[in-house]
């Protein structure tokens, strides 16, 4: 007997399916949200979300290790609590995102096909810099939660469940606050015209450098709940394949657009997991079907699902 | 007089180098198989310098990175690492890791009669591919020009295959089936490799059930000990293989919980797993947290790094098994104890494959010079310096008769005397060298391998099946010298409490499998007092899980003794099927 070969082992197939093309969709979204919220209001290709992804997890490691771990030949001078390591890792990592935009994006900031090289440097900088401090030896993500549990049948991970809720409340909270708090209208203001905002008084330097902030601290997150959810150790390689995800997500819903985002996102995860669990042997696709997927919608709408500017979503 | 000291000197007469030894180490030195290779050769020479040099000269290492920046070594990055170890003035070169780098590093060498020896890749095409006319030319096709290519380790990927094959189906008879299927039906198994052309004839005969179920060699005439399988036999008589579930994934993939579902709906109880990057962690960690009820056995090949694989995972990794050249200070022979030990002292981790592979290398180079007799080489012009040098050296290093740190060692032929070149081409057993290559002189310089069954008789290199037991990699296959006598370092194959939830039937042995019996107790009394790393210790024979084989180990089994298991055990009710 085979896969598909009776109506029960369909059933449990089409329920993972449907679980983890959510759990997927989730957290492609989380992954995604900073690198369309950076063009949307910045109108930057940030080509290093993925190595800022890389430096969340990185950090995450740095702060949270033991003071005396002799197995992995590094000791950590802050040893905090996981949450702490959370907090600091992504401050850290917004720091340095905020930094990298004062110092090399803003002085480019109107030529996008500078700000792409610039980011695309800048990645490959971040890789070396973090292979000189931690060497080329995979360091762990600790998960903040062990164990699983089984829905529908299906066996499902707490590390997984954590992600998926953690990217629904950060959208909602996101959203908010784009909608609600006057910083994020001053974001919208200069999203929707950058010069009108100046001439309003909102500085737009300032807002771009926050929204910097904001937009590396998520992907400082979601580099620390993937890893850990997925048990991936932090590798100086490991920016590449969240980088080209992240990309195929906000072409396919529409640069700029969280609710295209959020939407492409799940489109890529339903897809992934289908040619997974339905073609046999196809899992090796999975990359290629979202890229797919991604030049099939702009086949047919240039502009993505939702190519609309961050300002019109209301 | 100037000018004629100056025409010497830029006239191109060769002038005896200083009494140094050049080897070069070609490998992507920010990898693990880089480092191991660079380790491996340092300790060789630091060895050879304490004990005087080579007939006097120093040993040097000289690195060559066939990354350089890149993520992954290719054609162009090979090539100028070889060419960077030529201006270097090298003498030898081993290693060599990622086929496509190799390729065109082993051009330059062999342009320049520069011995090569590889360790690191095993594909087939490096040294010979088995068939006349391939896009490669190799050492049997073309001896003349690729004689000075010869490999270290591993053993080729058409024996690794097989070595693959021969430890699953024992496995599979003597343990997975009595518990699991009574013989009665087939063994449902999954198959997931990373896509990559290393894995692809691998994987098309994994996923193959009439490959498994029907015999594809001729066979030594029965009848075989009981629970013995060797690696041509079909699994039909047995009841049969279900190849439930396959899958291909991405090299980078890092989620794999969707194809580890899809294991679990597939009901399979072997996990085969054919990973080679840092993904194999994720995979690992991913199946110890889903409770996945199919024990992984494969080929992992970052879970060889000892102890950081287990520190990396967790301990996610126990009771993973896969393919290795050693295990964690296994005892093979004093050399491997010791190389091993002066690996861990100098560098704080233990050796991996290349790493023996490079060591044997250059200690092989100080043996061969030795035997020699001279350096620098001449070669038949009498002058140093020249093309010539290396072809007095082949022969030498042909004739290759040792004990390296994991097995005797020689390189597969001999050519022309006929007898069995044994690398795993051969369908037929008579065919030699010869009948593809007349030409052809010398040996065909692959590892010599023989052995891929339960016993391994004639002691040279093979691959061994290690698993992760107690936070210690340990040799689980082969498990005698010659039936029944036990290799003293191989440990009782373990299953995932999870799937076997019986920790006091530590042996199963034919017939009596499920049975707590007198081979339980002997094996208590015979393991008692040890700890992990004692000769005697064996984790199996923990039955509380506390590192230590101790009275509480004795009164389970005890408490136990005379009861048996109701088998077959079904999935997902494994457990309360023990009574008297």
């Amino acid at each position: 007997m085979s896969l598909g070969d009776n109506a029960l082992v369909d059933i449990l197939l089409l329920e993972t399916l449907l679980l983890y093309g959510a759990i997927t969709g989730a957290v492609y979204a989380l992954l995604a949200l900073g690198f369309t919220l950076i063009y949307g209001v910045a109108e930057v290709v940030n080509m290093a979300h993925g190595a800022l992804f890389m430096l969340g997890a990185y950090m995450f490691f740095a702060f949270s290790l033991a003071p005396k771990n002799p197995p992995l030949g590094i000791a950590s001078p802050f040893a905090l609590e996981p949450g702490l390591a959370l907090i600091a890792a992504m401050i850290f990592v917004g720091i340095v995102g905020s930094i990298i935009y004062v110092l090399v994006i803003n002085p480019v900031i109107k030529d996008v096909l500078a700000s792409i090289v610039v980011t695309v440097a800048l990645a490959i900088v971040l890789q070396q810099a973090v292979y000189i401090e931690f060497g080329g030896t995979h360091r762990p993500v600790l998960p903040f939660v062990s164990g699983s549990t089984i829905i529908l049948g299906v066996t499902m991970t707490y590390t997984k469940l954590l992600a998926f809720g953690t990217s629904l409340i950060l959208f909602a909270i996101i959203a908010l606050f784009m909608w609600k708090a006057k910083i994020g209208k001053a974001m919208r203001a200069t999203a929707q015209d950058r010069e009108a905002a100046m001439l309003m008084g909102v500085n737009t330097t300032r807002i771009c450098m926050l929204t910097m902030f904001i937009s590396a601290s998520l992907a400082a997150l979601a580099g620390i709940l993937i890893a850990g959810s997925t048990a991936q150790p932090a590798n100086p390689q490991m920016w590449l394949t969240p980088l080209s995800m992240s990309f195929a997500i906000v072409i396919l819903g529409g640069l700029g657009s969280i609710k295209g985002t959020f939407i492409g996102a799940f489109v890529v995860g339903y897809a992934e997991n289908a040619v997974a669990l339905l073609i046999p042997g196809g899992s090796f696709l999975k990359g290629a079907v979202a890229l797919a997927t991604m030049v099939a919608v702009l086949l047919i709408r240039p502009k993505g699902l939702f190519g609309k500017r961050i300002e019109l979503e209301e | 007089m100037t000018l004629l000291l100056i025409s010497i000197a830029f006239s191109g007469i060769p002038i005896a180098r200083a009494a140094v030894i050049k080897v070069g180490v070609l490998g992507p030195m920010a990898w693990i198989q880089g480092q191991g290779m660079v380790e491996g050769a340092e300790i060789a020479a630091a060895e050879i310098n304490a004990a005087g040099g080579i007939l006097g000269n120093t040993v040097e290492i000289v690195p060559a990175d066939t990354l350089r920046g890149q993520s992954d070594p290719t054609g162009e990055t090979g090539y100028a690492a070889a060419q960077e170890l030529m201006a270097a003035g090298v003498d030898f070169v081993v290693g060599g890791f990622r086929t496509e780098a190799v390729l065109t590093a082993r051009e330059v060498f062999m342009d320049n009669h520069k011995i090569f020896f590889i360790a690191g890749a095993s594909t087939d095409e490096l040294i010979d591919d088995g068939a006349k006319d391939n896009p490669y030319d190799d050492v049997r096709e073309d001896y003349n020009k690729y004689r000075f290519t010869f490999r270290v380790t591993p053993i080729n990927s058409t024996m690794l295959f097989k070595s693959i094959a021969g430890f699953e189906k024992y496995i599979m008879a003597s343990t997975m089936m009595p518990i699991y299927t009574g013989y009665a039906s087939p063994l449902k198994i999954a198959v997931i490799s990373e896509a990559l052309t290393w894995t692809d004839t691998m994987h098309f005969f994994l996923s193959w059930e009439d490959w498994w179920n029907l015999p594809f060699v001729t066979l030594p005439s029965p009848p075989y000990p009981p629970g013995i399988v060797y690696p041509g036999m079909g699994m039909a008589a047995y009841g049969g293989v279900d190849v439930a579930y396959q899958a291909r994934v991405s090299a980078t993939a890092t989620d794999f919980s969707a194809e580890l579902s899809a294991v679990i709906a597939s009901e399979a109880r072997i996990l085969i797993h054919i990973i080679s990057g840092v993904s194999g962690r994720n995979f690992i960690s991913q199946w110890k947290s889903m409770n996945v009820k199919a024990v992984p056995l494969g080929i992992d090949v970052l879970g060889q790094e000892i102890p950081t694989h287990w520190d990396v995972t967790g301990g996610d990794c126990e009771y993973e098994g896969f393919l290795a050249t050693c295990g964690q200070r296994t005892p093979i022979n004093s050399k491997t104890v010791a190389f091993y030990d002066a690996t861990m002292s100098t560098y704080g981790h233990a050796p991996i494959y290349t790493s023996y592979g490079t060591y044997d290398a250059v200690i092989g180079i100080d043996e061969a010079i030795e035997a020699y007799g001279k350096w620098p080489m001449t070669g038949p012009d009498g002058v140093s310096g020249t093309l010539d040098d290396g072809n007095e050296m082949v022969p030498l290093f042909e004739k290759t008769q040792r004990t390296g740190t994991v097995g005797k060692f020689k390189y597969t032929g001999p050519h022309p005397m006929g007898s069995l070149a044994y690398s795993g081409y051969w369908a037929t057993p008579t065919q030699k060298y010869s009948d593809i290559n007349p030409a052809m002189t010398g040996t065909l310089h692959d590892v010599y391998s023989n052995e891929l069954g339960p016993e391994w008789k004639d002691g040279y290199v093979r691959a061994l099946f290690t698993q992760w037991q107690a936070g210690r990699l340990e040799v689980v296959y082969p498990v005698y010298s010659t039936i029944p006598n036990r290799l003293p370092f191989s440990k009782i194959f373990m299953l995932p409490r999870l799937m076997f939830p019986y920790p006091t039937d530590i042996v199963q042995v034919p017939p009596n499998y499920g049975r707590i019996d007198i081979y339980d107790a002997l094996t208590v009394v015979g393991t008692f007092g040890s700890k992990p790393g004692d000769p005697t210790w064996m984790a199996a024979a923990d039955t509380n899980d506390n590192l230590e084989i101790e009275l509480f180990d004795a009164l389970n089994v005890r408490t136990d003794f005379g009861k048996h298991i109701d088998l077959p055990l079904p999935y997902c009710s494994e457990g309360g099927r023990m009574h008297y």
